[in-house]
């Protein structure tokens, strides 16, 4: 009769490779935690290589709305959208407008900093009808629209899509990229904050992207 | 007199209970979230309680505020942000659907009046069956709440809990 309360050899083979398991996971937790960029990784992608943007130019009826020079010696948080849109663009305006709040106790920090909202149906949205959107949520706020073929070059460059959605007629939706654009003082897309935004979030990020930007040594 | 209010609160209490058990669906906390006076398509958000034995199906609404409405679902997918019109909502019996920011929500399009925060806005819920439901919303101004995290809770405003009535559509004291 084998005495039941000796160490069964299988059980204590089982016991050593749990352990080892359970030491490879914490190790595995401990190694990606200090690899991870201070940056939350979750909700924002800093991008390994901010890239210059191209020359870009969106103008309405022939009149200039934004191009590089607008973007110079600033951070500019860009927001692609429309105005018809009822529910996600207002909801990201109003995160960005306690953004700019929160961002206003900082000191210095709003000097250089401008929040852009560019709408990508120019079809519905006039630069007037932008300006009165925008200027509810923030009166600091900027909203600049392009034919489609400029704000296609411009969103491009940022893999920024947008289409027509479905609708008829004056209620057609349009089918945006819910992410906030980040363009670095060098004119570059620098910082690609992605949906679901919450001030408190873009706040944080945007102050530390901040940080840790390098100005250019001439 | 107390007593004629204890009488009318029971009364009050019975016909909505009774409301409610017949026809089964509550609609909590109606709100529609305030937009730039410019803004030609407003949304409103609500839960709807099916506390009936039947799937009940919303097909459409209407509002003396805005020339159309639609029922439309917004959602994020790899990275875009979609917006699509849904043509009827179906509630569970016994179950609830909830009209949030960043999901379903009532479309509301072209306001006949701009509306500010403390506006109210009266709604009127057309189901399968041939039912309505009249509720009013409050205007008031949302925050973010993308992912559908609930912060627009106003603790002066709390959860509103409106009921269907059937028949002949009440005319509410005031207009827009």
């Amino acid at each position: 009769m084998p005495n039941t309360h000796a160490p069964n050899p299988w059980m204590k083979r089982i016991a050593v490779a749990l352990l080892l398991l359970v030491l490879g996971i914490v190790a595995g937790a401990l190694i990606s935690r200090s690899i991870t960029p201070t940056v939350d990784s979750s909700t924002a992608a800093q991008l390994q290589a901010p890239h210059p943007l191209q020359p870009f130019r969106l103008t309405y009826d022939g009149v200039p709305q934004l191009g590089n020079d607008d973007l110079r010696g600033k951070w500019s948080l860009l927001f692609f959208g429309y105005t018809h849109c009822p529910d996600i663009c207002p909801a990201t305006l109003a995160e960005l407008a306690r953004t700019y709040e929160l961002l206003a106790q900082e000191p210095g920090v709003l000097d250089d900093t401008q929040f852009i909202f560019v709408s990508v149906d120019p079809a519905r949205d006039t630069p007037q009808t932008l300006a009165a959107y925008t200027d509810y949520f923030n009166p600091a706020f900027i909203g600049v629209t392009g034919d489609t073929e400029q704000l296609t070059a411009l969103a491009r460059q940022m893999d920024i899509q947008f289409r027509r959605g479905d609708g008829s007629d004056e209620a057609y939706n349009v089918d945006h990229a819910s992410a906030i654009l980040l363009i670095d003082p060098q004119v570059r897309y620098h910082a690609r904050i992605k949906a679901p935004h919450h001030a408190q979030d873009v706040h944080r990020q945007f102050l530390e992207i901040r940080r840790q930007y390098q100005p250019p040594s001439s | 007199m107390k007593s004629l209010a204890t009488l009318l609160t029971l009364f009050f209490l019975t016909s909505s209970a009774w409301a409610s058990s017949q026809h089964g669906i509550e609609a909590h906390d109606p709100w529609v979230r305030e937009a730039p006076p410019t803004a030609r398509v407003l949304a409103a958000y609500l839960q709807l309680h099916n506390h009936g034995d039947k799937m009940r199906t919303l097909v459409s609404v209407e509002s003396p505020s805005f020339k159309r409405i639609e029922l439309h679902r917004s959602a994020e997918k790899d990275g875009m942000a979609t917006m699509a019109r849904v043509m009827k909502i179906m509630i569970p019996a016994h179950g609830k659907v909830s009209f949030e920011p960043g999901s379903l929500h009532i479309m509301l399009i072209n306001p006949l009046a701009p509306l500010k925060s403390g506006d109210k806005v009266d709604l009127t819920l057309h189901f399968a069956d041939g039912s309505s439901l009249n509720i009013r919303a409050d205007v008031r101004r949302g925050g973010g709440g993308t992912s559908g995290m609930a912060h627009h809770h106003d603790p002066d405003h709390p959860m509103g809990m409106q009921k269907e009535s059937h028949g002949d559509m009440k005319k509410h004291e005031h207009d827009h």
